[in-house]
């Protein structure tokens, strides 16, 4: 299916070695799956000297070698193929394991407090939505996802923490996410994940576009998963 | 193999060869100044993807394990070689072959932010993230003999001392400014500030205001070095190799891929201003400027 008129995406050079194709302004499903399915088209068949791709929200930066093709010649490409590029399939679907709560979500309980609701609820409705991969980034392997249940919708933390472990689910506004890596953060905790969304072999679990499904888990499976790295997603 | 004796004070094992996965939230990383590290590879007869060692301020003392070549390219008069009780100066922007045991000695920069010593053969590195190097640290390397001594009669940039012009593309984000935002920030000298570093060069000066309604703050979307980006305190971030693949402030400028080497050489409290110029003029100025560094390679007899 191609764009009408009305939603034809914009380009804009960005700098000298880049063009983005720019989608209307706001978070939405359905504009991000135009950016991921111009992504798949530009790499399955681009001319020579488009060199990368960063997928976001309702952006698509597509970097170019200016010495092996012209700024005139992406645009022409980026152009024909905006038009023409069809939805994608629906992603991959990803089921994450998560225990919430204790040590590993200190917050869970602010959170529910803050949403006036029990914490069994808080969990069950966080595990209950299928989320949107919208984009990767911020750190390796970070997932921005969407779908969140407004009602669990908490502002960060006034101090942030000075380290958030990797694997750390948590939840900022409105956006939920998971923490790849042990970094500072101010998001609130809820629980963890035993399994690696980014490693140097595997790279990077999520790509945008999938789905991902929280899955409940208790402190005897986290352990198993974490000692036999086993875990069908 | 080649031993790091002392690491000086940042050096980082760089390659040019992109792993492409910005996508994933990788940084882009590599050599802050491309064509600096291209010269040292180059030099040494490496290919121009080759991973070398980037230094900051200072060179670091390394030790030879094998008999080789190295090349350093940068802003030093000379360097210094430990070879059994005697030192010798031997030429900078040259190969200088190298004998087991042999030690170079740290020198400073003396011109510019950073120099490239490239080793021949390249090291065997993974440049996925790389991390800077340390003390002891043993390189793998080859040796080998070099097949033909090269010399740069000229660096192919001219390092800039304490004030740079650097040329731009109007930002992807331009419309967020205001008029008066955008005579500042094309109006004034900004200041390098010491809190910056490969990711990154926080500038200080006349803030840059938004238009009307606009926070500075914007979804999220790829973000590459070169960026200028403008955080809610108007004062302007200059991305560099280890910017992070996203980003969510608003972005005022793009300086062009021929001047990003004159940024990666400057040192804080340098002033930078910035002109605009349009994507067909950047691409003839990454044209001479890549004619520039093919022509300033001289093989010596």
């Amino acid at each position: 299916m191609s764009g009408g008129m009305e939603n034809r995406p914009k380009l804009l050079p960005h700098g000298d070695r880049a063009v983005d194709i720019v989608f209307e302004n706001r978070i939405s499903p359905a504009i991000n799956r135009r950016v991921i399915a111009l992504d798949a088209a530009i790499r399955s068949g681009a001319p020579e000297g488009i060199i990368n791709c960063i997928p976001a929200y309702r952006t698509l930066t597509v970097e170019y070698d200016p010495m092996r093709i012209t700024y005139g010649q992406v645009c022409l490409f980026l152009r024909g193929i905006a038009m023409t590029a069809d939805l994608p399939q629906q992603g991959r679907l990803l089921r994450i394991p998560v225990l919430y709560g204790g040590a590993y979500g200190p917050d869970l309980e602010t959170v529910a407090a803050h949403a006036g609701l029990s914490v069994q609820e808080t969990i069950q409705r966080h595990a209950e939505p299928e989320y949107h991969v919208y984009m990767i980034g911020f750190l390796p392997g970070f997932p921005y996802l969407g779908g969140l249940d407004p009602k669990l919708a908490c502002p960060r933390k006034a101090t942030p923490r000075l380290r958030v472990e990797g694997g750390s689910v948590g939840i900022a506004g409105l956006q939920t996410g998971i923490y790849p890596e042990a970094s500072p953060g101010g998001w609130n905790l809820i629980g963890r994940t035993p399994i690696r969304l980014f490693d140097a072999d595997t790279l990077s679990l999520l790509s945008a576009g999938d789905r991902v499904k929280f899955v409940p888990i208790d402190a005897e499976t986290y352990r198993a998963i974490c000692e036999t790295g086993v875990w069908n997603a | 193999m080649t031993e790091i004796v002392k690491k000086g004070f940042l050096t980082i094992p760089v390659s040019a060869k992109r792993h492409l996965l910005e996508r994933f939230g990788v940084p882009c990383g590599g050599p802050a100044d491309r064509i600096l590290y291209t010269l040292a590879n180059r030099l040494v007869g490496n290919p121009d993807d080759a991973c070398a060692l980037e230094a900051t301020m200072v060179l670091p003392e390394i030790r030879f394990h094998e008999d080789g070549a190295i090349a350093v390219a940068g802003g030093l008069d000379r360097l210094l070689l430990r070879r059994g009780s005697e030192t010798v100066a031997v030429p900078v922007n040259a190969t200088v072959p190298v004998r087991a045991k042999d030690v170079l000695l740290s020198v400073p920069i003396v011109r510019g932010m950073r120099a490239y010593l490239a080793i021949l053969g390249g090291i065997r590195c993974d440049a996925l993230r790389a991390k800077g190097v340390s003390d002891g640290q043993m390189l793998l390397t080859d040796g080998g003999r070099p097949s033909v001594l090269r010399s740069a009669n000229a660096l192919p940039i001219r390092i800039p001392n304490d004030e740079v012009e650097l040329r731009v593309i109007a930002g992807v984000q331009q419309e967020l400014f205001s008029k008066e935002g955008e005579a500042v920030f094309y109006g004034s000298a900004y200041t390098y500030t010491p809190d910056s570093s490969r990711m990154g060069i926080r500038l200080s000066g006349p803030a840059v205001a938004y238009s009307g309604g606009c926070d500075g703050n914007i979804l999220s979307e790829g973000m590459l070095p070169g960026d200028v980006q403008i955080p809610p305190s108007g004062q302007p971030i200059l991305m560099l190799t280890d910017c992070p693949a996203t980003g969510g402030y608003a972005k005022i400028a793009h300086v062009i891929a021929a001047d990003l080497p004159l940024a990666a050489q400057l040192r804080p409290g340098a002033r930078i201003r910035f002109r605009q110029t349009d994507v067909a003029w950047a691409h003839v100025a990454l044209r001479r400027l890549l004619l520039q560094l093919d022509a300033c390679v001289t093989d010596r007899t």
